[in-house]
């Protein structure tokens, strides 16, 4: 197997194409245009079509058509692109297109539009957040064979510095099944009655039951929770403190809670790979254990209610991040260090019995 | 010739368009009502099955009969009518076409 | 029929065709009364004579019943849309994606298969059909306030890029299906519930001739206006949808037909005279013909 040097955009679309992605459209937006370049070069050797779309709802319209035809597709953006496309995100989810979505973040303030919805409507994306390059290639195969197992869309998280960091990454085509055939794809009636793929009423010609349209949409959400929640965890047989932080900061966080063993504080940590569905589970075991849980994420406050109701008020639960920018914007600020990240563990540290 | 339409009173939504285009004015709009709550077209004698009622009908009431004589158009699913694709393929129209009102302007191609 | 088809059978509520002769008018002749459907007509006085039935509604209508307005136009369009495809034997290729409007309950009575949009944004994912199917013969079905309001940014850019597809658009100025407001294309002078007394240039601004705009645009093959308020302009309109439809086929780039379609219910006028509307209120501001051919 390969072992190359690349940065975690083209990690991602190196991927997407082995996991036999053949439609990409997308629009430049720092720090997702990365994965647009890569396509523009990799897609047309493989037979494959990149469009650089006039607008992010135009292109996610072509990624809808693409999709709606069979073809896996992709699409890259950053949060206020993703904001533009919340209509056809909702849709596609009503329509139960499969297409694979990506959210190079700025910072991590975009947690409660990818995980509640965004859009209009009742419907989930499948929210996977990796955390290194590694984990960018791994996931988005992950996340075609996901979005085809249940006829939803699939949204990745990324962030300015996974996006731009390089690091060694092993491609591992064929991790997951051949794509099945999809009889509800668009393909032209040939030898076969016509059908319809609408987000607004069944396949079948001739019928009107929009509610059992919308109601399957959702039906399967239960499912998605039973059996795709992944998380990577840490030291929690031991842990008074457990720390919570997803993508790239879940790795600044994993570092400092290893400084903060070595000091001889108890300390885990719970690293979200599944923002929906949430690692619900997970977290409220180790809520039965530890003492309090801090949550580490670059905004106001969004994650940390997914662990709030987790936790259901048994041991405090601290948010010890925070926003930060640098001059850029682009959400790689000064909250985002070990040291920061110590210090904050320390200031919460459950001593002597009882909450800090 | 011998002609004559059937009529589909329970699609018809009584917006009479078909009256007024039909050439001998064999088309009028009935007293009774569907049960929809429309008045629906009666065929009087004189039918010509020119099939402009049908063409124009919104709601796809009605079928044409015509009787097949030497010389008259063949019947459905010949392809071959007048409007087929085949008949429309035969025509040679390129290029801009007056307007068939003979008014509006007539824009120029590039 | 030799696919697989969802076809319905034929409605059997069709009554004799004729009216009872007055007293003392003479009888009607051979073969009109009491026509039977599909039957044809043996009279013992004229031997040999025969009716065969010349017109019905395309087979790729499923259902001849719709919930359209009495007098609405967008239904005779597409019955003209589905003869084509029909005579061209397009339908194993054809993929129509449609927007949203009165239209919407279309795509579950056509024979084809159907990819349902957003409002406006129907050239975008006929972009990516025709993109990733470029065998597939790829039509959208659009509204004016669809396709010149919220989707002008859609039809531009496609048409633009020389998409190889056919936009259609049911023009008839209005926002039907919400229940008659202004879109793009609304004409001065007309009134809707948000140009209450008839639009206003100063207040509401100006209508946007959407073929006379497409046609500026490199990359566009085809594009022309047709109507379906007369006999006339029904031919227009099968001829220019083939001609589009054609240059499709024979990959010239993108292609717009603008049929003019009558809304009697949101023109607020009687079924019967939307026609007559229609040809004193649209054809000024927008002239049937061919805008551009190459």
């Amino acid at each position: 197997m390969e072992r190359v040097l690349m940065e975690g955009s083209a990690a991602m679309a190196e991927a997407a194409i082995q996991a036999e992605c053949r439609f990409y459209a997308g629009y430049p937006i720092t720090p997702s245009t990365e994965i647009l370049e890569y396509m523009s070069v990799r897609l047309p050797q493989v037979g494959g079509t990149c469009m650089n779309a006039e607008s992010e709802i135009e292109a996610i319209g072509m990624v809808w058509g693409a999709a709606g035809c069979g073809v896996r597709s992709m699409i890259a953006s950053t949060g206020q692109g993703i904001s533009l496309m919340q209509e056809s995100f909702a849709e596609l989810a009503n329509a139960q297109i499969p297409v694979v979505a990506v959210n190079m973040c700025r910072g991590q303030g975009d947690y409660f539009q990818a995980t509640r919805g965004g859009g209009h409507g009742d419907y989930r994306f499948i929210v996977l957040a990796p955390a290194s390059a590694q984990e960018a290639a791994d996931l988005a195969q992950l996340a075609f064979h996901l979005a085809d197992k249940w006829r939803n869309p699939v949204l990745i998280m990324g962030d300015f510095l996974l996006s731009h960091t390089s690091e060694i990454v092993t491609f591992r085509p064929g991790a997951y099944p051949a794509p099945a055939p999809k009889p509800w794809a668009i393909t032209g009636a040939k030898e076969r009655r016509a059908i319809t793929l609408s987000p607004l009423g069944p396949s079948e010609k001739l019928s009107t039951d929009i509610a059992a349209t919308l109601t399957a949409v959702t039906g399967k959400h239960a499912a998605i929770r039973a059996e795709e929640v992944r998380a990577e965890t840490g030291h929690l047989e031991d842990a008074d403190l457990v720390v919570v932080a997803f993508g790239f900061p879940g790795r600044f966080v994993k570092y400092a809670v290893r400084l903060a063993r070595a000091q001889g504080l108890r300390v885990g940590f719970v690293r979200p790979i599944t923002l929906w569905p949430f690692p619900t589970q997970v977290i409220s075991s180790a809520a039965e254990r530890a003492k309090a849980i801090a949550v580490f994420e670059l905004n106001a406050g969004q994650m940390v209610e997914d662990v709030q109701l987790a936790v259901r008020g048994r041991v405090p639960v601290h948010s010890i991040g925070g926003i930060s920018h640098d001059h850029s914007g682009f959400g790689v600020g000064p909250l985002l260090s070990v040291e920061h990240i110590l210090r904050r563990i320390q200031d919460v540290y459950p001593r002597s019995g009882g909450a800090a | 010739m011998l002609a004559t339409v059937t009529i589909d009173r329970e699609l018809c939504k009584g917006c009479a368009l078909c009256v007024p285009v039909c050439p001998p004015k064999v088309l009028i709009m009935s007293d009774a009502v569907n049960s929809k709550g429309y008045r629906y077209p009666l065929l009087k004698e004189g039918c010509t099955g020119c099939e402009l009622c049908a063409k124009v009908c919104p709601d796809f009431c009605f079928e044409v009969y015509r009787e097949a004589t030497l010389g008259s158009p063949l019947p459905l699913g010949e392809g071959q009518g007048e409007g087929s694709a085949q008949a429309l393929s035969q025509r040679n129209v390129p290029s801009p076409q007056p307007s068939p009102t003979g008014r509006g302007r007539q824009t120029e191609v590039r | 029929m030799s696919h697989p088809t969802n076809r319905e059978p034929a409605t059997v509520n069709r009554g004799p065709a004729t009216v009872d002769p007055e007293p003392g008018t003479t009888n009607p002749g051979p073969g009109t009364r009491d026509q039977k459907p599909g039957t044809k007509n043996q009279d013992p006085q004229t031997t040999g004579r025969s009716l065969t039935k010349v017109f019905d509604k395309p087979d790729l209508l499923l259902k001849g019943e719709h919930s359209l307005c009495p007098g609405c136009g967008e239904p005779v369009a597409l019955r003209i849309i589905l003869e084509l495809i029909q005579d061209l034997e397009l339908r194993e290729r054809t993929i129509c994606v449609a927007g949203i409007g009165c239209y919407t309950a279309f795509p579950m009575i056509m024979d084809v298969d159907v990819m349902q949009a957003l409002h406006g944004r129907a050239p975008s994912v006929a972009t990516g059909v025709k993109r990733v199917r470029p065998d597939a013969f790829v039509f959208t079905m659009q509204g004016d306030g669809d396709m010149i309001s919220e989707g002008l940014q859609e039809v531009l850019h496609s048409a633009a890029r020389g998409e190889q597809f056919t936009a259609i658009v049911f023009n008839n100025a209005v926002f039907g299906e919400t229940g008659g407001h202004m879109t793009a294309a609304t004409v001065l002078g007309q009134h809707t519930k948000t140009t209450v007394g008839g639009r206003d240039r100063t207040r509401h601004g100006n209508p946007i001739k959407i073929s006379e705009l497409v046609a500026q645009l490199d990359g566009t093959a085809y594009v022309a206006r047709a109507a379906v308020h007369t006999p006339s302009a029904l031919k227009l309109t099968k001829q220019y949808l083939h001609d589009a439809f054609r240059s499709q086929l024979d990959g010239k780039g993108f292609s717009l037909v603008e049929i003019l379609t009558m809304c009697p219910t949101d023109w607020f006028v009687p079924p019967d005279q939307g026609p007559a509307f229609l040809e004193t209120h649209l054809t000024p501001t927008y002239p049937l013909g061919v805008i551009k051919a190459d």
